[in-house]
């Protein structure tokens, strides 16, 4: 056991589903990740981005086991989830935990927010029953909501106020690693950066580690160490953030933060505007998935799938005019 | 008007919920009280008719045939609702029939509530073939009027109480399975019974004590719906000859065995017609206005 | 609509109704020894071998399953002991009059029920309005034997203007008719209201007047179309309901068709006519639901264009 070990590794795993198919029709496969390799490390935070559909969330469901991946493994602290007991998952789950992008479906529209709290506790029979009301306050009150605002139902709380909730449900089980998929895009912009600063604190308070899923690569830059870029179930690109963001290296990925909106525009530079939609799941193109859009893209990247390969400067990026 | 629940619930909201205050909140209308007067009524004989009855409801009197009523002419108040064709008390067996045909349709509705939820549950739960039988089982049902598929299980079974009460649970459940399952499967997806597994909660305390809660208001409205569906079952198939048998004794039946009678001695045939139209009517009133109140944007058209 | 989209529809109707056949079997076998059934229960025992024999009833289950199927199709599904005849001719006998029944009261039902909801909805919360719905409300808590009864005394017994029972005349019809069509008009009307109220609240609707259309016209060549989709829905429902209240109406009136047949087939568990009703009631039904299906998906354009593009799923 290296003394490095990460929390989470994901090693080459793929996930395909088999979709429509009945007494006419033949079912077709779709491929939503491809041979993904992730780690991160215990107390740091691992941005992911990419646009909608590209298999982020279906990534972060086959952490969470509620996917089964038809290749590669997960291993939480070096232990295989395939090979997890239900039992081990009861104990995994005050481990890890998960925040959705809406917050509003995440509670029960029937419970008051408090309760919902002190139910999580009394499920995992966290504490002395009588102290665990008081717990639950102390863990809404970390998040900013004071007992008055606890004592709601959800949906007399704002969106913010909500997503909040949700986070102090989440660390009131004490978890070591947070995944958070989209958990401000519901949010509006303004209430978006107090989220994010939550999050930010909470980590640093509590040495909580952070895979920190969404499409707003400004986000990530305030939030993340490291980041993977994502595209249609390939990472792209890998590295640290200041690297990737400062100076992209994948057309993707170069085109991504070309896109993030900026006070002072750059003058006299186009902008590197991507071609077309992202092709349908259903019928991925050959070789490398992003070069039917790509503007540097050379015969051999119609043939081979680049592989994930590591850069002069420490990054990973995956792309043969590299 | 609902509760105001944006405000926690100190002393000061809750001295504001008076009895009057609650009576206006419920929104009480005038044929909602008086629906739900006659619905007392109906249930204070259902649980009362031993007591009140003059009479032993088989008791056959062959000197006091076809008497009628005590405001026809003729009529005496030995038997102030008149005789039948073997001399029974008409009253005394409207009072029995309330009772027989009131606990048909409260025991059928009930085993088709239960059924029909667990079997939503489950479906919704165990997806694969589990849900695909319950599925099948739900479309077969729909395929048939359920008067023929009653029917046809009365003749190829024998008509016994249990089996008819059975058959009675049958023909709600469908409705309660195919909502129970269409809401959980909602729930389950992208709700926050995934939050609650992924937080650990195991799926028996999320079924019964979320998703069940949230999806109660619509599975009450569908009570509604159904309650005064199995009582006008219940009332065919008996005036067919094919539900409570005699000497059993249910309002069906008394209306079948006065049909032949109409011209004699209408009283045998209406006075049971008039309890059945009432209690279905104050049932189907009572429904709306509940509807109303639980939830005023469902959609009230009457779904096949 | 693409082909394969009606080829699956008829092979799950195909299907829908082996299963029901399939069930009949089971069931028949469930429910004792039909020798027993047939001949009585104190039958000669060689008598009860013979049609034992004869009905291959000593043959493995699943060969005697083939048979009745290739009997089903056939149409031989064995005889009636109340009439000592086919059981398949002996239901034949009796179809036409039900049918009769059954299509003057679709008539009637649609001819009131849906101009009633149109109008309502049109009315919406005038007293005329109110009035329709309330109507509908008692119609549709009404059981149908009692409006019968109540019918019968008004009209036959007290004012003497109708006749109570029998057939031969189109007098005998109209109590039997008024019967029946009534909790389904009810259904209808309220359908149709909020069929045409959810039309009518729509934007094009209002666009429509602000192009200047007149009213009526812009209901009837917008909303009325539009309503009637969904409308076409509860053809299947409505069928049914017919189907069974046919079977409680002629036993108030003593009308002889196909439904008091089952009554008194049920009563004397004459169990091949009860047989042959039910297939014939499922096959009814099941090739209703499909017309119903087929024609509610070539009405609506929307999923007419859905029903070609469905392979191409984007993700």
């Amino acid at each position: 056991m290296t003394a490095a070990q990460p929390l989470l590794a994901l090693q080459d795993v793929s996930l395909a589903f088999r979709t429509g198919g009945g007494l006419v029709r033949r079912s077709r496969r779709l491929t939503v990740l491809d041979g993904v390799n992730l780690e991160v490390g215990a107390g740091e935070a691992l941005g992911l981005v990419g646009e909608s559909g590209c298999g982020k969330s279906s990534l972060a469901k086959t952490v969470l086991n509620l996917n089964r991946p038809t290749a590669g493994n997960v291993r939480y602290r070096g232990r295989d989830l395939a090979s997890c007991t239900p039992a081990d998952w009861r104990r995994l789950r005050r481990q890890v935990q998960y925040i959705f992008q809406d917050p509003l479906a995440s509670l029960d529209p029937r419970m008051r927010v408090l309760d919902q709290v002190i139910e999580v506790l009394a499920v995992h029979d966290i504490g002395p029953p009588a102290e665990r009301r008081d717990r639950a306050l102390a863990e809404l009150a970390a998040v900013g909501l004071d007992p008055d605002l606890a004592a709601n139902y959800p949906h007399a709380l704002s969106g913010g106020q909500r997503q909040r909730a949700v986070i102090a449900r989440a660390l009131a089980l004490d978890p070591k690693l947070l995944i958070c998929d989209e958990p401000v895009s519901a949010l509006d912009v303004s209430i978006q950066a107090q989220v994010v600063n939550l999050l930010a604190e909470l980590r640093r308070a509590r040495g909580l580690a952070l895979l920190f899923i969404s499409h707003d690569l400004s986000l990530v830059r305030h939030l993340c160490e490291r980041v993977a870029i994502m595209y249609m179930g390939r990472i792209v690109e890998q590295g640290r953030v200041e690297q990737i963001l400062d100076r992209p290296l994948h057309p993707y990925t170069r085109a991504l933060v070309a896109a993030i909106p900026r006070a002072e525009p750059r003058r006299g530079e186009p902008p590197e505007v991507i071609e077309g939609e992202t092709p349908s799941l259903l019928d991925p193109p050959a070789g490398c998935r992003f070069h039917p859009r790509c503007p540097r893209a050379i015969e051999r990247c119609a043939a081979e799938a680049p592989l994930l390969t590591a850069q002069p400067d420490g990054r990973l990026a995956a792309c043969h005019r590299l | 008007m609902t509760a105001d629940f944006s405000q926690p619930l100190t002393p000061a909201v809750a001295r504001r919920r008076s009895p009057r205050r609650l009576r206006l909140a419920l929104g009480l209308t005038p044929s909602a009280i008086a629906c739900l007067s006659w619905l007392t009524v109906v249930l204070g004989v259902a649980l009362l008719a031993h007591w009140l009855a003059p009479y032993d409801y088989e008791a056959i009197d062959l000197r006091a045939r076809l008497q009628p009523p005590v405001w026809m002419e003729g009529g005496t108040w030995q038997h102030w609702l008149g005789t039948d064709d073997l001399g029974r008390d008409v009253y005394s067996r409207l009072l029995h029939s309330v009772r027989m045909s009131l606990l048909v349709a409260v025991l059928g509705t009930i085993i088709g509530a239960v059924l029909g939820t667990t079997l939503g549950f489950l479906a919704a739960h165990f997806r694969g073939w589990i849900e695909d039988l319950v599925v099948m089982a739900i479309d077969f049902q729909a395929a048939l009027p359920f008067m023929i598929l009653a029917l046809a299980v009365i003749a190829f079974f024998d008509n016994s109480l249990v089996l008819f009460i059975a058959i009675m649970g049958i023909y709600g459940w469908e409705r309660y399975a195919r909502i129970t399952r269409g809401m959980t499967l909602s729930a389950l997806g992208q709700g926050y019974a995934l939050s609650l597994q992924v937080l650990g909660v195991p799926p028996l305390r999320i079924y019964l004590r979320h998703i069940l809660p949230n999806i109660a208001s619509v599975l009450i409205v569908n009570l509604t719906l159904t309650f005064p569906a199995v009582i006008l079952m219940e009332t065919s198939l008996s005036f067919l000859g094919l539900g409570i048998q005699p000497p059993q004794t249910s309002l069906g039946n008394m209306v079948g065995f006065g049909r032949d009678y109409l011209m004699t001695a209408w009283w045998i045939a209406v006075l049971p017609s008039a309890v059945i139209f009432l209690t279905t009517l104050a049932l189907c009133l009572l429904g709306d206005w509940l509807r109303d109140r639980l939830d005023p944007m469902l959609d009230r058209s009457p779904s096949p | 609509m693409p082909v394969r989209a009606i080829v699956q529809k008829l092979i799950r109707a195909a299907l829908t109704v082996l299963l029901l056949l399939t069930t009949v079997f089971v069931v028949l076998r469930l429910s004792g020894d039909p020798a027993v059934y047939v001949l009585g229960i104190d039958a000669d025992p060689d008598a009860l071998e013979a049609y034992r024999k004869q009905h291959r009833l000593d043959r493995p289950i699943h060969e005697q399953y083939l048979r009745f199927l290739e009997d089903a199709t056939e149409g031989h599904f064995g005889q009636s002991f109340m009439e000592g005849r086919d059981a398949l001719e002996a239901v034949m006998d009796r179809l036409p009059r039900t049918l009769l029944l059954m299509s003057v009261t679709l008539g009637v039902t649609l001819l009131i029920g849906i101009p009633a909801g149109i109008f309502s909805a049109l009315r919406r919360g005038s007293w005329m309005d109110k009035g329709i719905m309330a109507v509908t409300v008692a119609s549709f808590c009404l059981p149908s034997f009692v409006l019968g009864i109540f019918l019968i005394l008004l009209l036959s017994v007290t004012w003497r203007i109708l006749p109570t029972a029998g057939y031969q005349t189109w007098q005998h019809m109209v109590l039997p008719v008024i019967t029946m069509a009534t909790a389904d008009a009810a259904i209808f009307a309220r359908f149709t209201r909020s069929a045409m109220l959810e039309v009518l609240g729509q934007p094009y609707m209002r666009t429509a007047r602000a192009k200047g259309l007149p009213w009526a016209r812009a209901v009837i060549r917008h909303a009325l179309p539009n309503a009637a989709i969904p409308t076409v829905t509860i053809g299947g429902f409505a069928v049914g309901s017919l189907i069974a209240g046919a079977v409680v109406t002629e036993s108030v009136f003593a009308w002889p068709g196909v439904g008091r047949l089952l009554v008194t087939s049920v009563q004397n568990r004459d169990l091949p006519v009860v047989q042959v009703i039910i297939v014939l009631v499922a096959i009814s039904m099941v090739t209703t639901n499909l017309l119903v299906d087929l024609t509610y998906g070539w009405l609506d354009p929307r999923i007419r264009g859905l029903m070609g593009r469905r392979a191409e799923a984007k993700p």
